[in-house]
C-alpha cells in the first residue's frame, strides 16, 4: 500500500519541473541615432536644411538611411535626395550598402576565412574605389586604396595596430604616434596637426605660400552622437584610425578658399566640438581670430540632443531606445 | 530493576567466591567450561533475542511465526531450547516483573510462551526487545553434559495487548525484568552444542555461583538419575513444591471416575499402566510401573487438547491428544506413557546401529507432537509409526543406556532410523544456518499424507515468493524505468532550455563585440536540479525505490528457491 501510495506520488511530481522564463532577447535598450536634421542659416549656407533618418533592425544595426536636402531660396532651391539600404547575412555580417539617388555609391564587403574584413569595392559616380585589407595575426598590418584602374593611391602600414607610415601619391606624410603630425603636398602647400591625449585634432596650420590658416579646436565631454550606433562585424575594432585627419564638417567651407584640408583618415575618437578658433597670418602678421562655439544640449544619458553654432548653423539629434 | 541491583551488588562477591573457588592445580575442563559459556552467552544474547525480535516484527507472516516457534524447540537449524517442554515464566505480562508474586506469574512452556509473545506483543517495525548485563555462571558438569546458567536483564520496549470483555488495552512496558536462563550443553562430534532448558525471574537468595531452588521442574535429563544437591525451594511454586516421595493420595476428594479403562504401557521397560478418566478426574487404576503410582487426580488446566490432572501433592498427569500420558511427579522427572493399541504395527527387526547414539531425552513427547507441523490442521493424523507400541526395544551401547533416563527410549523402528536431525528433513526455515542438533537423534519419518501436506505448505510458500519476487521485480524495473524516462524527459527538456538560453547570449555576445556602450549581461542558466525540481527528485527517488524494490524482489526468488530445494530434497 506505502509502495503504490509512493508511486502515485512519484508519478505526480515526475513531471514538475522549473520553467524559468527566457526572453527572446537580451541585448540592452541603448540609445541609436534615429535622425540628423541640420538648419544652416549662416551666411555663405544660404538656406540650407537637410534631415538624415536611420532606421534600425531588433539588433540594433541600421538597415536603411535617406537623406533630404533643401539649399537657395524659394525660387532658386536645389535639393538633393538619396536612400540606402544596408544588407547582412544571417550572422549579421555587412554584405552591401547601396545609395538610391546622390552620389549613388554602392559598396560591397568582403571576408576572409575568419570572417575578418578583407576588402571594400565602392562604384560610385565620382569613380570606382578599392580598399585591402592585410591582416597579421589579429591586427590589420595594411590599408590601400586603388582607383578604378587599381593604382594604389594610399597606402598606409601598421605595426600591432598602430599607424606607422603613410604613403600617398600626391605628396609625402610624417607619422608620430600613430598621428600624421604633417603633409607636404606637391604643389607646396603643406599641414601640421596637433592632437590631444585622446587622439582628437585640437589644431591645424594650412600653409600656402605666404598665407598661414590656422585653426584651434576644443571638444565637450560629452557622448560623441555617432556613437550611438554599432560599429560593423568583422571590421576592425576599434575603429581604424589612419591618423586622425578628419577635419570637421564646418571647416569644408574653408577648404574651398585655398586651405588644404583633404579628408586622409579617420580620427578613432572624435568629440563633440566646444568652439573653433580661425585666425589668418599673412606674412606672418596675424589676423583677428574667429571663433565659433557651440551651445549644445543632451539627454540623460549624456548624448547631444542638438546644438547650436554661433555663426547661425544648428542641428538636432533624434534617438530611439533612450530612456 | 531491584534485582538487576541485586545482582550488580553481588557481582563482586561472585567474582571473588569464583576466583576463591579456583584451585591452583589447573581444571581439566577448564577449556570446555570457556566455550559452554561463551555458546550459552551467545544463545541467549544473539539467538534468544533474535528470536524474540522475530516474533514481534510486523512483517514476518503467520505461517513463518509459527514455523519459527516450532523450530526454536524442535530439532531444526534454528533450534533454541531443548524441547517442547522448557518452562518460560511469564514475562510477557507487564504486571510480571520478578518471582516475588508467583500467584500471579504463570508458567508457560516454550511454544505457548512464544504464541502468547506473538499474540500479545504488539507487531513493530525494529528490535525492541533487548538483552543485556549478560553473566554466565561457572558450567558445572551434570554426567556427560553441562548445566550453565545466565543471568541478564530483559527489557521489552514495545507495548502488551490486554484483551478483555472484546476490548483491548494497550499496556507500555515501563520496567526491565532479571532473568535467569537454565542451558544444557551437550557434546556432538566435538562441539558443544547449548540450548535453553528453562527461564525463570531471578531469585533473591540466587547468584552466579548458588543456583535456586529447583522451583520448576525441567524436563528430563540425565541429570535426573543423578540430581545435583540443591537446596530446598524457598519459595515453593504450585507446581512443583511436593517432593518426588510423595505419591498421589488414594482418593482424598472422593472422586468418583467416569470413563472406560484404557492401557498404556512405559516405553523403557513395557510395563502397562492402566488409566481412566473423565472431565473431572482421572484415576490411574493400576500400574506395573515403578514410577507411576496408583492414585487419583483432580482436572486442572485444559490447553488445546492436552488436560492436565493434579494430584494434591502437584504431581500431574497430562493427557496429550488422548494417546501420551506425561507423568510429572512432584520434584521428580518425567515419565511418558503411550497408548497400548491393538493390532501392534509390524516394524522390522533390524537392530540399531551401535554408534554413540543417544536417542533424544524428549524423544517421546516429539514423536507426538511434531507431525503436526505449525500450519498444519488439527486434523491431521498423528504418525502411527511414533504411536504404536515397540516391537523391540533398539540396541543401544551400554555407555549410553547407562546415561539415559528412564522414560526417553523411543524405540523407533530401525527403518525409520537415521542420524539426520528430524525435523531438518521436513520442515526447515528458509535460513542459512547449518543444522546442528543438539543430539544425533533418531530420525522419525513422517507419514506420507503429513509430508505431502507440509510439502504443499511449502510449496505454497515457494509460489507465494516467487509471485512477491515477481511483482516486486517488475515494479522495481517500472520504477527503475519510470525514473529513468522521468530523468530523460527533464534533461531533454533542460536541454531546451539551455539551448534557448544560448541562443540569446550568443546574441547578445556579438552585440556586445560591436557595441560602443558596452551595457548588459549574458544570461546565467540554472543548474539542471535546480531547473528539474521537484519532478527530479521524484525521479531520484523513483530510480532508488525501484532498485530497492528490484532487489528484494531477487531475493524473494532467492527464498523461493532456498524453499524449493528443501521440498524436494
Amino acid at each position: 500500500m506505502k509502495q503504490i501510495f509512493l508511486f502515485t506520488l512519484l508519478a505526480a511530481v515526475a513531471g514538475c519541473h522549473q520553467d524559468p522564463a527566457v526572453p527572446g532577447s537580451i541585448i540592452p535598450a541603448t540609445c541609436q541615432l534615429g535622425m540628423i536634421e541640420t538648419i544652416d542659416e549662416s551666411t555663405s549656407a544660404n538656406g540650407n536644411t537637410s534631415a538624415q533618418t536611420s532606421l534600425y533592425n531588433a539588433f540594433g544595426s541600421v538597415v536603411s538611411e535617406s537623406f533630404r536636402r533643401r539649399q537657395g531660396t524659394a525660387t532658386t532651391a536645389t535639393t538633393a535626395t538619396w536612400d540606402a539600404r544596408y544588407t547582412y547575412d544571417a550572422d549579421k555580417f555587412l554584405t552591401a550598402y547601396e545609395q538610391t539617388g546622390g552620389p549613388g555609391i554602392r559598396e560591397t564587403y568582403q571576408y576572409d576565412g575568419t570572417k575578418r574584413l578583407t576588402k571594400v569595392q565602392r562604384t560610385a559616380a565620382g569613380g570606382n574605389q578599392t580598399v585591402d585589407y592585410t591582416y597579421s595575426g589579429d591586427k590589420v598590418s595594411e590599408y590601400t586604396v586603388k582607383n578604378s584602374a587599381g593604382v594604389a593611391t594610399a597606402r598606409y602600414t601598421f605595426a600591432a595596430g598602430i599607424l606607422t607610415g603613410v604613403t600617398v601619391s600626391n605628396g609625402s606624410a610624417t607619422v608620430t604616434g600613430g598621428k600624421i603630425m604633417s603633409r607636404a603636398y606637391t604643389d607646396g602647400a603643406s599641414c601640421t596637426y596637433q592632437f590631444d591625449a585622446q587622439g582628437r585634432m585640437t589644431g591645424l596650420d594650412s600653409t600656402r605660400g605666404t598665407a598661414k590658416h590656422q585653426f584651434v579646436f576644443s571638444y565637450d565631454t560629452r557622448n560623441y552622437a555617432p556613437n550611438a550606433s554599432l560599429q560593423q562585424r568583422g571590421w576592425p575594432k576599434p575603429d581604424l584610425d589612419l591618423g586622425g585627419i578628419n577635419p570637421v564638417s564646418a571647416l569644408t567651407a574653408l577648404a574651398t578658399s585655398g586651405v588644404r584640408l583633404d579628408q586622409l583618415g579617420n580620427s578613432r575618437l572624435a568629440g563633440n566640438l566646444a568652439s573653433v578658433t580661425y585666425r589668418l597670418f599673412t606674412n606672418g602678421v596675424a589676423g583677428a581670430p574667429v571663433v565659433t562655439t557651440y551651445q549644445y544640449a543632451y539627454n540623460s544619458q549624456n548624448f547631444p540632443r542638438g546644438f547650436s553654432r554661433s555663426d547661425g548653423f544648428r542641428t538636432k539629434y533624434y534617438y530611439t531606445n533612450c530612456p | 530493576m531491584k534485582n538487576g541491583y541485586t545482582l550488580l551488588l553481588l557481582l563482586p562477591a561472585m567474582i571473588a567466591t569464583s576466583a576463591l573457588a579456583q584451585t591452583p592445580t589447573p581444571d581439566p575442563d577448564a577449556k570446555d567450561k570457556s566455550e559452554v559459556r561463551f555458546l550459552a552467552k551467545k544463545r541467549i544474547e544473539s539467538d534468544l533475542q533474535g528470536l524474540y525480535n522475530t516474533l514481534t516484527f510486523d512483517d514476518v507472516g503467520e505461517f513463518e511465526r509459527e514455523l519459527v516457534i516450532k523450530n526454536s524447540y524442535l530439532s531444526s537449524t534454528n533450534q533454541v531450547f531443548y524441547n517442547d517442554d522448557v518452562l518460560i515464566e511469564d514475562d510477557i505480562d507487564p504486571k510480571h516483573l520478578n518471582a516475588n508474586d508467583p500467584a500471579t506469574v504463570k508458567n508457560w512452556r516454550v511454544g505457548d510462551y512464544l504464541k502468547e509473545l506473538d499474540l500479545r506483543y504488539a507487531k513493530t517495525t525494529s528490535e525492541t526487545i533487548r538483552f543485556s548485563n549478560l553473566q554466565a555462571s561457572i558450567p558445572e558438569r551434570k554426567g556427560d553434559h553441562y548445566e550453565v546458567r545466565m543471568f541478564y536483564t530483559s527489557k521489552f520496549g514495545g507495548i502488551y495487548m490486554l484483551k478483555s470483555n472484546g476490548k483491548t488495552t494497550r499496556l507500555y512496558y515501563d520496567q526491565s525484568t532479571s532473568r535467569v536462563a537454565t542451558l544444557r550443553a551437550d557434546k556432538i562430534d566435538g562441539k558443544w552444542q547449548v540450548l535453553i532448558t528453562q527461564i525463570l525471574f531471578l531469585r533473591p537468595t540466587e547468584t552466579l555461583n548458588k543456583p535456586a531452588p529447583a522451583v520448576v521442574a525441567v524436563m528430563p535429563t540425565v541429570a535426573a538419575a543423578t540430581p545435583p544437591a540443591s537446596p530446598k525451594p524457598e519459595t515453593p511454586r504450585k507446581e512443583t513444591a511436593a517432593s518426588n516421595a510423595k505419591l498421589p493420595a488414594a482418593n482424598p476428594g472422593n472422586l468418583a471416575v467416569g470413563g472406560a479403562e484404557q492401557e498404556f504401557y512405559q516405553p523403557t521397560d513395557n510395563a502397562p499402566v492402566w488409566f481412566k478418566w473423565d472431565l473431572k478426574a482421572m484415576q490411574v487404576v493400576r500400574s506395573e510401573s515403578a514410577q507411576i503410582p496408583a492414585g487419583f487426580f483432580r482436572r486442572g488446566s485444559e490447553k488445546g487438547r492436552s488436560y492436565t490432572y493434579y494430584a494434591p501433592d502437584s504431581s500431574r498427569m497430562v493427557v496429550q491428544q488422548k494417546d501420551t500420558i506425561r507423568y510429572r511427579p512432584a520434584g521428580g522427572a518425567e515419565v511418558s506413557l503411550l497408548r497400548k493399541l491393538a493390532p501392534k504395527p509390524t516394524v522390522a527387526e533390524t537392530p540399531a546401529p551401535e554408534v554413540a547414539f543417544q536417542p533424544p531425552a524428549n524423544a517421546n513427547k516429539m514423536a507426538a507432537d511434531l507431525p503436526k507441523p505449525a500450519s498444519m490442521s488439527a486434523a491431521t493424523p498423528r504418525s502411527a509409526t511414533v504411536t504404536a507400541p515397540p516391537t523391540k526395544t533398539p540396541t543401544i551401547s551400554p555407555v549410553v543406556a547407562q546415561s539415559l533416563p528412564p522414560t526417553i527410549s523411543l524405540p523407533a523402528p530401525a527403518a525409520t532410523q537415521t542420524t539426520k536431525p528430524f525435523i531438518a528433513s521436513v520442515v526447515s526455515a528458509p535460513t542459512a544456518r547449518v543444522s546442528t542438533g543438539p543430539v544425533a537423534k533418531p530420525a522419525t519419518t513422517l507419514g506420507p499424507g503429513l509430508n505431502n501436506t507440509m510439502k504443499a505448505e511449502q510449496a505454497k510458500m515457494v509460489k507465494r515468493y516467487q509471485t512477491q519476487g515477481w511483482l516486486q521485480l517488475a515494479a522495481g524495473v517500472a520504477g527503475l524505468v519510470g525514473g529513468y524516462l522521468t530523468y530523460s524527459s527533464l534533461q531533454r527538456d533542460y536541454g531546451t532550455y539551455k539551448a534557448r538560453v544560448e541562443t540569446v547570449n550568443n546574441e547578445y555576445d556579438i552585440w556586445r563585440e560591436m557595441a560602443r556602450q558596452p551595457a548588459g549581461q549574458r544570461l546565467d542558466p540554472v543548474g539542471f536540479n535546480s531547473y528539474a525540481s521537484p519532478g527530479i527528485f521524484a525521479a531520484y527517488g523513483a530510480g532508488l525505490v525501484g532498485a530497492g524494490l528490484a532487489a528484494n524482489g531477487v531475493l524473494r526468488f532467492g527464498k523461493a528457491k532456498k524453499v524449493k530445494k528443501q521440498v524436494w530434497k
